[in-house]
């Protein structure tokens, strides 16, 4: 059989089955033709590896080869996926790595010789080429499948430093073990089962370990997400419940009103009446405060999320005042919508919650769109020094871990929204942070 | 030059004290001020003129609220600068929609008064803008710093333009214009652009549309602190 054919038999399970492993990534649409096209040729471009005619090809060093197909996986990703190149790098070499892992276990004494059929020359060369050619890729495909099969690629989201550092580890580690394989293969003389065994379990398990952690964070993030839906359920339910409180409030007075009038009424004919009507007025009006902490923002979300702070700031005596419209303003996901008013709110809260006269506390929050940006504006009265660090200022919480969490947050969720965050200190005793969001068009 | 201030409530010891705050604040802070006293909204529309920077406007008053007030200025076209006198309650939406640049509460304190008076002092500094001499070759002008949109520069000669579209070169470098500009809210967005805040109508994601519907570029690097200088700039503008 001449070489190409031969190259051709390894090339195409080798595309297929790289093709299959990355399947369940997210794409948020199917590419166009030509950019189909590409992502594949760019899977074909693994067959310089098979140029030398043997998938353990000797002819180039193993990191050569790791980083060319590492370079194919990360094209087809980029163009199939339209993922972004953090996604791209970590998944290619994630894929790579598998890939190494599955490589050595046909790599040990023990395999090697069974898989490219030296233990039978007596077969015709064809036959036994294509024939052992499969049970490769058979080999390798169990493996792969199951990694594939497990790692839940659909929610993957940009890979974490912890990620990165796991991943490195195992990269390195399947390098080092195929360069070992390599010497102890292909030294001549009998290798004792433990110098097969050893390494096949350690890929297996890398492998396992590899699957089980992308799984782990997964979960993890799963659960932070029904975490964050419970609290934005919470708030809609508050608002729920206030809207509820203030119809049963007005209903009430409403049925009331005539005893109440008929009641000034009387108490206006007595003499000297004037401090008991005013009296009674007085406590009508305080009264009528309940249905007036009704929050409209036009969003129901954030309606509830101010009544919640609201009974906050009363609770801790602080006056709350706010100008938001959030009519038209929908692009913001929920819970960063929680985190963004939440943090900010609370972290004006505690500010005023160490001032000593309640008089001083005053909390504003304000929105305003202008030039297709959202600013929204959190200011409060402080009392002592903030100093900056990095912009942020320096936590005062006794508990360092919470060091400038909350801000931190703000940030993170700005950044999603190709937005910034400025505070400012001009004026004394007023702290003001100004967050921006850039509105999509 | 003394700030326009209209005060407005139907209770004749709250305008007394507003006005006794307001003599403190000249006291303290060296302001001036010069107030109308009214006693109902519709006193107050009667005898509106265009040059008032502020109104402090009780919520709660007769026939016509305060807040009915504030949405008939903003109808006739008024951008006066809006302050609440208000017992307790927040309104979110209502004080959004007639701009409202902040509340006070009864009861009054200096303090909390005077903050808010500061505030709002700053913010119709910041509007009314400061002039800047310009040279232009041997001869120099003074230029309002509200009618410049942006600077440019193109090779070593820097132009100003204006917002009635008119140009002007400027023979000071661009990084001189910057060290003097920046403080009354001007920005390089660009190495070779300095572009009035002011001006900004809309921000893409590397470039700026101002007055004039001219689209300037926005570096990729300058982009973050861009925003922020914007944020900080719009913050409190009506």
């Amino acid at each position: 059989m001449n070489a190409g054919v031969h190259n051709l038999l390894q090339l195409l399970p080798d595309m297929l089955l790289s093709f299959w492993f990355f399947r369940s990534v997210d794409r948020h649409s199917r590419p166009s033709a030509g950019r189909g096209a590409a992502a594949l040729l760019s899977l074909f471009a693994l067959f310089p590896l098979y140029l030398t005619g043997d998938i353990f090809g000797a002819t180039l060093p193993y990191t050569v080869r790791f980083l060319w197909r590492t370079l194919c996986y990360m094209a087809f990703l980029a163009l199939w996926y339209s993922l972004n190149w953090r996604r791209c790098v970590y998944l290619s070499l994630f894929g790579c790595a598998c890939w190494t892992a599955c490589q050595n276990i046909l790599f040990t004494p023990l395999l090697y010789p069974i898989v490219r059929g030296e233990l039978w020359p007596s077969l015709s060369p064809v036959p036994r080429e294509v024939i052992f050619t499969l049970l490769r890729m058979v080999l390798m495909t169990l493996p792969l499948a199951a990694v594939s099969l497990l790692v839940p690629f659909h929610s993957f989201v940009d890979p974490g430093i912890s990620q990165w550092g796991v991943l490195c580890v195992v990269v390195l580690c399947t390098v080092y073990v195929k360069d070992t394989l390599n010497l102890i293969t292909k030294t001549p003389g009998s290798h004792g089962l433990e110098s097969s065994l050893f390494p096949i379990f350690l890929q297996l398990f890398l492998m396992a370990f590899l699957a089980f952690f992308e799984r782990s964070l997964a979960s993890a993030k799963k659960q932070e997400e029904i975490r964050v839906q419970e609290i934005v359920n919470h708030y809609r339910l508050r608002n729920m419940e206030n809207k509820i409180a203030g119809d049963t409030d007005l209903r009430q007075l409403h049925h009331d009103m005539k005893n109440h009038l008929l009641a000034i009424r009387t108490l206006a004919d007595k003499e000297g009446s004037s401090q008991a009507v005013d009296n009674y007025i007085g406590s009508l009006l305080n009264g009528l405060q309940g249905y007036e902490s009704i929050v409209e923002t036009g969003n129901s979300l954030l309606n509830g999320l101010m009544a919640q702070k609201l009974s906050e700031a009363k609770l801790a005596q602080t006056a709350m005042d706010l100008i938001i419209n959030f009519q038209k303003i929908d692009f913001i996901e929920d819970m960063d919508l929680c985190t963004i008013f939440g943090n900010a709110v609370d972290n004006a809260l505690e500010a005023c919650g160490r001032i000593p006269r309640s008089q001083d506390r005053q909390i504003i929050i304000r929105t305003q769109e202008s030039a297709g940006q959202l600013l929204i504006t959190v200011g409060n009265t402080y009392q002592g020094d903030i100093r900056l660090t990095d912009g942020l200022p320096r936590t005062s919480k006794n508990d360092p871990n919470s060091h400038g969490i909350g801000l931190r947050n703000i940030s993170r969720v700005l950044k999603k929204y190709d937005g910034a965050l400025d505070i400012n200190l001009d004026q004394p005793g007023w702290f003001r942070l100004i967050m921006l969001l850039s509105i999509p068009q | 030059m003394a700030w326009k201030i209209d005060i407005c409530d139907d209770e004749e010891a709250i305008c007394a004290l507003l006005c006794n705050y307001l003599d403190r604040m000249q006291a303290d802070c060296g302001e001036r001020f010069q107030i109308r006293i009214f006693h109902s909204a519709e006193e107050l529309l009667g005898a509106a003129r265009p040059d008032t920077d502020a109104v402090l406007l009780d919520i709660s008053m007769g026939a016509m609220t305060g807040m009915d007030a504030a949405k008939e200025l903003r109808a006739r076209g008024s951008r006066v600068a809006l302050v609440f006198i208000t017992t307790m309650t927040q309104y979110a939406i209502e004080g959004y929609e007639v701009h409202a640049f902040g509340f006070l509460r009864k009861p009054l304190e200096y303090r909390v008064f005077r903050r808010q008076m500061e505030d709002l002092i700053a913010h119709l500094r910041r509007a009314q803008g400061s002039a800047w001499e310009v040279r232009t070759g041997a001869d120099s002008r003074i230029l309002a710093t509200n009618e410049i949109v942006c600077l440019d520069a193109y090779g070593h000669s820097v132009t100003v333009r204006l917002a009635d579209g008119s140009t002007l070169p400027c023979s000071a470098t661009l990084s001189e214009a910057e060290g003097q500009l920046e403080r009354v809210g001007f920005f390089r967005c660009h190495k070779s652009y300095l572009v009035n805040l002011k001006h900004v109508k809309q921000i893409g994601t590397d470039s700026v549309t101002v007055t004039g519907d001219l689209v300037i570029p926005l570096s990729r690097h300058r982009r973050k602190d861009f925003l922020a200088a914007f944020a900080r700039h719009r913050e409190g503008l009506l």
